[in-house]
């Protein structure tokens, strides 16, 4: 998958999972800028993502994010 | 010494000077110094303990960050957290631990009463969270000793919080070394409005509180009511304050430490009040505790999710102390964020199919939350049995439970506080909340530093003027004694 | 050209001067305060040094001791000029070193009344919840706190710092209510009932005599009195009564009443030990001591509490010591 590929699906599980679906991000988008984005629904949504790439992440991976590009470039990474 | 002592006064004032007239690349140093002095006033073994503590962090973190093997670092990592952790439960549930035991020995070894080390929850929390980072590769490991020993021993922050973070702290290196005389002054507003809160309102309420919580049979359900929301003010007024103290005093020192309130009663949902109350905790529970233990159940679905939530509000609770009211009182809360949570994108889905319940909702959700924190905050207040009773007669019914007591009565002679010093608390309630908003809002903040200097300082005055007047000391005047 | 240093230092400057600046009326309010209170505010020990400067001249007698003599001897009912120099919760120690510093401005003294009482030998001011005493004595007498860590105190010098914010919140409010009244402002007004001569007239009440109360008050004394002071409490004691024989002036050592429901919970090994000290010391200085523990003929109406007489108590006390004074 590139990460062309990505980015569009990266978008339709955030706007499922944040129930918006006008919800648009780029790769500055943290935490702070999306509605309802906090430690609960982070799990929820790093779930989504492992089911829609079929990865999985550990603890480490998460810590390390500060925003979507970072979590883009960590999918790319683990879909290799 | 208490932060709101004379000693530590003289403590601060001395340690400004020898601060600021020190060479900036000492200055980390003498800060160093200074805050094992401040701990050492409290317990010399105690800082024996704290010395110990960051020595084996320090050199475990360095161990750490050399190694490759992934297992072997995993295995350290997990080793020094638990130790940590295990020194704060031997310490804080002491008295939990020996009890089966004293049974046991009786006479024999009368129980050690271990005291648990000033600020032993602060500093551990702040050991875990830097050696966690560490591992987990979001800090660089700290090379230097002393920068490590004064994040974790920082003296306005052992005390009561709040808890920062290794990076945050280290990023701001420079600031200490060369302070910005812009944040020193702030850092004192900061610090007479933390005074103001504290002493005038939350000491003041304090008044009424213990009247009601010390007693709840003798008052009524209209009393216990009023009890209940002076204590969470009071609850609020006083942390809130003394953390202002505590940020205030480090952004003297050029230490920009993280709020930990956030117009917490404002909240719209359980979830969100406890992204705006002690912050500082419980982000750090968040990071270290809720997100470890949610990727490890996430799996189990709705049941993970819930028992993660159960799991980290019970350790809120249970950081405080090792009582069943802590317990409880982190037990409610779990259940109100698992309630609320759950129930979330179905309540959304039914305002949106009704847009003129929306702005309703801008109301009830604050009330509805803040009214569930009032009836948690009880068991956060006093024992278990007490936060019952307190409970249950707080409800008008059965009145044969209310016997001898009418229960719409209102009596501030009662209470221990006149009416108009009530309103007064109230009016001061509302301007602590004014200034809590519109020190958020820039708009508001340039209107204030823009009024003339006379203004600002006349305000100054009297805030002193109104603390000072306010204090209310034990010792009473009376010929007594003999 | 300003380097980035040259402005940070300017503006640190700057900081400097408007902090100084700030808290300068902070330090004015603070002389001016301290100006009132000397001024303005009494207390029983400006009160007393005050009597006693004006009458020093004539005094002939002198009472010393704790709160039951300073309430319990009324002595402008004793023959001659009588001035009470007790004070309350005045320990041994403090009597002996303010009779050394008054005897000296009283020509005419003839005779020392001081009183014993069971606390006598086993206290100290400096010991308990009273101490903050030691700093008005250290104003008023220059008399200074015994220990030294007790000097570490910014009431050795300062008269505001003396008296508690309640104080001065009570103040600002009885002082808008006599504005508001007409009427002239006073500070603590609860020193008014202290006369001319250094006795504190203590208002009738009805006495709470009973067993509970008298248990209180002697389980906050016990809780001061300690054996180790034995020997230097008494050797304040004879020390008083040495300077005094040296002068030539008569003394008489005096307990005063207590009721019967305190009497008979007092400590039984303390206050033997008083009794035969009395008793050594009767004999090796000559003196008279008259102990009026018990005085069955008194009631609810002459005490105020269960070791303090009332106003018409110690009228009536005073009239039987007068009277056993002058016996031959």
């Amino acid at each position: 998958m590139t990460e062309a590929e990505i980015f569009p699906k990266l978008t339709a599980v955030f706007r499922d999972v944040f129930d918006n679906p006008q919800l648009d991000c780029s790769d500055s988008t943290t935490a702070q800028d999306v509605e309802n984005w906090d430690s609960i629904t982070h799990v929820t949504l790093v779930v989504a993502v492992e089911k829609a790439f079929g990865v999985s992440f550990t603890v480490k991976d998460i810590r390390g994010l500060a925003n979507v590009g970072d979590f883009r470039r960590l999918i790319a990474k683990r879909v290799k | 010494m208490s932060f709101l002592s004379a000693e530590f006064g003289i403590f601060l004032a001395l340690g400004l000077l020898i601060f600021y007239l020190s060479p900036s690349q000492w200055r980390p140093r003498v800060l160093l110094g200074w805050s094992y002095a401040f701990y050492a006033s409290w317990s010399p073994a105690g800082t024996v303990l704290l010395l110990f503590i960051t020595l084996s962090v320090y050199l475990t973190a360095r161990w750490i960050q050399g190694r490759s093997a992934e297992s072997a670092k995993f295995a350290v990592t997990t080793a020094g957290v638990a130790s940590l952790l295990v020194v704060l439960i031997v310490f804080k549930f002491n008295a939990w631990l020996s009890s089966p035991f004293q049974a046991l020995l009786g006479d024999i070894a009368p129980g050690i009463r271990v005291i648990a080390p000033l600020g032993l929850s602060y500093y551990l929390f702040k050991a875990m969270g830097y050696l966690l980072d560490v591992y987990w590769e979001k800090v660089a490991v700290q090379r230097s000793f002393v920068s490590l020993a004064l994040y974790i021993s920082f003296f306005p922050q052992i005390v009561s919080g709040p808890i920062q973070r290794a990076g945050d702290f280290f990023d701001r290196f420079d600031g200490l070394k060369r302070p910005d005389s812009a944040e020193f002054v702030v850092g004192l507003r900061r610090i007479l409005f933390g005074f103001a809160k504290k002493v005038v309102i939350a000491d003041r309420l304090a008044v009424l509180v213990a009247n009601t919580h010390s007693n709840p049979s003798r008052f009524s359900s209209v009393e216990l009511l009023l009890g209940a929301y002076c204590y969470s003010f009071q609850l609020y007024a006083d942390f809130s304050g003394v953390t202002d103290i505590a940020i205030g005093l480090g952004l003297l020192f050029g230490v920009r430490g993280p709020e930990n309130f956030n117009l917490p009663y404002f909240a719209r949902n359980v979830q969100e009040f406890w992204r705006r109350w002690h912050m500082s905790l419980t982000s750090w529970l968040s990071d270290y505790l809720f997100l470890p233990l949610r990727m490890s159940l996430r799996r189990l679905g709705t049941f993970g999710l819930a028992l993660a939530i159960l799991v980290n509000m019970l350790a809120v609770g249970l950081w405080h102390g090792p009582t069943w009211a802590y317990a409880a009182f982190g037990a409610i809360n779990g259940i109100f964020m698992i309630v609320s949570v759950l129930t979330l994108k179905r309540r959304n889905a039914v305002f949106q199919t009704h847009p003129w319940l929306a702005s309703v909702r801008r109301w009830t959700g604050p009330l509805v939350t803040f009214h569930l924190m009032v009836f948690a905050q009880i068991f956060f207040s006093v024992s278990l049995g007490s936060a019952f009773t307190y409970v249950g007669r707080i409800v008008p019914f059965p009145a044969v439970l209310h016997a001898g007591v009418p229960m719409l009565r209102l009596s501030w002679p009662l209470l221990g506080i006149s009416v108009w010093t009530f309103a007064a608390l109230c009016a001061g309630l509302v301007t602590m909340e004014a200034i809590h908003w519109g020190s958020q809002h820039a708009c508001w903040r340039a209107r204030f530093m823009s009024a003339p200097r006379y203004v600002r300082w006349g305000l100054y005055y009297a805030s002193i003027l109104i603390i000072l007047l306010s204090v209310r000391t034990t010792v009473s005047f009376i010929y007594a004694q003999f | 050209m300003h380097s980035s240093k040259c402005i940070r230092k300017d503006t640190n400057v700057r900081v400097l001067v408007r902090l100084c600046a700030f808290c300068v009326p902070i330090f004015v309010a603070l002389a001016l305060a301290e100006v009132w209170t000397v001024k303005a505010v009494r207390s029983s020990y400006s009160i007393k040094r005050q009597s006693l400067e004006a009458l020093a001249g004539q005094v002939d007698v002198l009472v010393i001791g704790s709160s039951r003599a300073y309430v319990g001897i009324a002595a402008k009912h004793l023959s001659g000029v009588a001035f009470n120099l007790a004070g309350t919760s005045q320990s041994v120690d403090y009597d002996y070193r303010l009779l050394n510093r008054v005897l000296p401005e009283l020509p005419k003294l003839k005779r020392v009344i001081i009183e014993v009482q069971d606390l006598s030998l086993f206290y100290q001011l400096h010991e308990g919840s009273e101490a903050w005493r030691q700093y008005f004595y250290e104003q008023e007498w220059g008399i200074s706190p015994l220990e030294l860590k007790d000097w570490l105190d910014v009431r050795m010098f300062s008269r505001v710092a003396l008296r508690t914010f309640g104080f001065y919140r009570s103040a600002l409010l009885a002082a808008i209510r006599s504005y508001a009244r007409g009427t002239p402002f006073v500070p603590d007004s609860s020193i008014h009932d202290i006369d001319e001569r250094g006795w504190w007239a203590l208002s009738e009440v009805k006495a709470d005599l009973s067993p509970a109360a008298a248990a209180g008050a002697l389980a906050r004394h016990v809780s001061l009195m300690k054996r180790s002071y034995e020997a230097a409490n008494l050797a304040y004691l004879t020390g008083m009564l040495s300077a005094l024989r040296q002068r030539n002036i008569d003394v008489v050592l005096v307990t005063l009443p207590v009721s019967t429901s305190y009497s008979r919970g007092m400590n039984e090994e303390y206050w033997s030990r008083t009794q035969e000290a009395m008793k050594r010391i009767t004999t090796e200085f000559g003196v008279r001591y008259f102990c009026f523990l018990t005085v069955p003929e008194f009631g609810a109406e002459e005490f105020y509490d269960t070791d303090h007489l009332s106003a018409r108590g110690a009228v009536r006390f005073t009239e039987v010591l007068r009277s056993e004074l002058e016996r031959p």
